[in-house]
């Protein structure tokens, strides 16, 4: 069941995704095993990115004895398919700011700047019907 | 000119863009005009040694005579890479133009994926009016023949968004800012290390838009108060797509920040402006807009031609040469006749 849905890995997760694929199938202490030296976490951290990449729907999950057993949901080959995909569309998609006049530039609005600007027009702007 | 406090927001842009105009007209017409027997007595570098000659200049002939040669030995170290001063400038301009031109062709690819994933919904002799669903913020621009309005999909459930956008976008091409914003962006490349450019570019934009606000407006009919709410709604749309995007690749792309420029909000200012404008409206002056414009085209080639060195040495420069040379032989005497 997934609890939140996102299309992309983060770097953490990405790690973790590419020791699976190693593996093909693997507890919490075979994923940390298959890790590298230096990327070397605690059990729980990895059991709790292993859980969310399973709530993301990457990973599915096993109960073998007392421990979960994870196994790839998403193929490796199919994920560089979607992270080309994404990169495309971030490259490629949303408005274009250079050759183009906008009609509105892209600025980092904070909250304040967003209620300040909506005071100015609500006290200093009349409404015009005619 | 450009970063003053008056209103007349598009005479100052005209003013801008005679000038920027002129300056990237020099090297084709400079040649011509070092032919006109009046360049000749508008050199500033002849003003400045014959200024130097007289002593009203506190400078030493030599002095002067190295002053004038930097330019020379600088453009030579530039052209031969001779210093490391000059080979790290140059490896800063190459990465410049290279990052600035994939950064333009992915904006072409952009603009090429927005018009094609898009309807055109109205064609005219000049424009077309394009639906898409692949941008957020309506924009214009133009390609080899025509005029493109873009407008988003996301618009279309608010007529009267639609018809502000479109006019908006409309006055945009009218008052010529389509035109300006390709050519100045077509020649970013070649300027991306001129701090100069991108303040003038940036400055250019801002007048732009606030001209154009100021148009749309003053046609009868159109609501100021709409107007400010909807250009305050598509760019809080406008940002939280862009926060949706992935932080790699996402932040450069999606912005026009200019470094030390961007910390004013742009669109504030330009919602200030409209609560101005009808308070106390200001009116163009057109008239005097064209005759400034070309006044200023005229200075811009003036101070162009009076800082281009002449083909022959002047009776100044030979004068300055001789009386630097009598120094150094000076020098060189006075070194001998010394006892050590």
């Amino acid at each position: 069941m997934a609890r939140r849905r996102s299309e992309m890995l983060t770097d953490v997760e990405l790690e973790f995704m590419i020791a699976l694929w190693e593996i093909g199938t693997g507890s919490v202490r075979d994923i940390m095993g298959a890790l590298h030296e230096d990327q070397q976490r605690a059990y729980t951290s990895v059991a709790t990115v292993m859980k969310i990449l399973d709530d993301k729907g990457f990973v599915s999950s096993d109960r073998k004895d007392r421990a979960l057993v994870y196994s790839p949901a998403v193929q490796k080959r199919d994920y560089e398919g979607r992270s080309l995909k994404n990169l495309s569309k971030t490259l490629f998609g949303g408005t274009p700011t250079a050759l183009v006049a906008r009609l509105v530039d892209n600025e980092d609005l904070t909250d304040e700047m967003i209620q300040e600007i909506k005071e100015i027009i609500d006290t200093r702007i009349r409404k015009d019907d005619g | 000119m450009l970063s003053g406090g008056r209103r007349s927001f598009h005479t100052r842009r005209r003013l801008g863009m005679a000038a920027i105009a002129c300056l990237a007209l020099v090297p084709l017409v400079t040649p011509y005009l070092m032919t006109t027997t009046y360049a000749a007595s508008v050199n500033a570098t002849d003003v400045a040694v014959s200024q130097v000659l007289s002593g009203n200049i506190a400078l030493s002939a030599q002095e002067m005579s190295a002053l004038l040669s930097m330019k020379t030995q600088w453009l030579d170290q530039m052209a031969t890479g001779s210093s490391i001063a000059a080979q790290i400038l140059i490896a800063a301009f190459g990465v410049g133009l290279v990052v600035r031109s994939v950064y333009l062709a992915i904006n072409i690819g952009r603009i090429r994926r927005a018009i094609n994933a898009g309807c055109v919904v109205q064609r005219t002799k000049w424009v077309s009016v394009v639906v898409s669903p692949a941008v957020d913020v309506p924009f214009s621009t133009r390609g080899l023949l025509r005029y493109y309005v873009v407008l988003p999909t996301s618009l279309f459930r608010d007529g009267a968004g639609v018809q502000m956008a479109l006019g908006h976008e409309m006055q945009h091409i009218r008052q010529g800012d389509v035109d300006a914003e390709v050519l100045l962006s077509l020649i970013s490349p070649l300027a991306v290390l001129n701090p100069g450019f991108w303040f003038l570019s940036s400055r250019l934009r801002k007048l732009g838009e606030l001209a154009c606000d100021r148009a749309y407006l003053a046609r009868k009919g159109f609501d100021a108060h709409g107007y400010a709410l909807r250009l305050l709604e598509i760019a809080r749309f406008s940002q939280a797509q862009a926060k949706a995007q992935p932080a790699a690749f996402g932040v450069p792309l999606v912005g026009r920040k200019v470094p030390f420029l961007s910390r004013r909000s742009m669109l504030k200012d330009r919602i200030v402006e409209i609560a101005r404008d009808q308070d106390d409206p200001a009116k163009e002056a057109l008239v005097l807009g064209a005759g400034m414009s070309v006044l200023m085209a005229g200075v811009v080639l003036l101070g162009a031609v009076s800082l281009t060195e002449p083909e022959d040495w002047s009776h100044e420069r030979i004068m300055l040469s001789t009386v630097a040379n009598l120094d150094r032989l000076n020098e060189l005497n006075t070194l001998a006749q010394r006892s050590w």
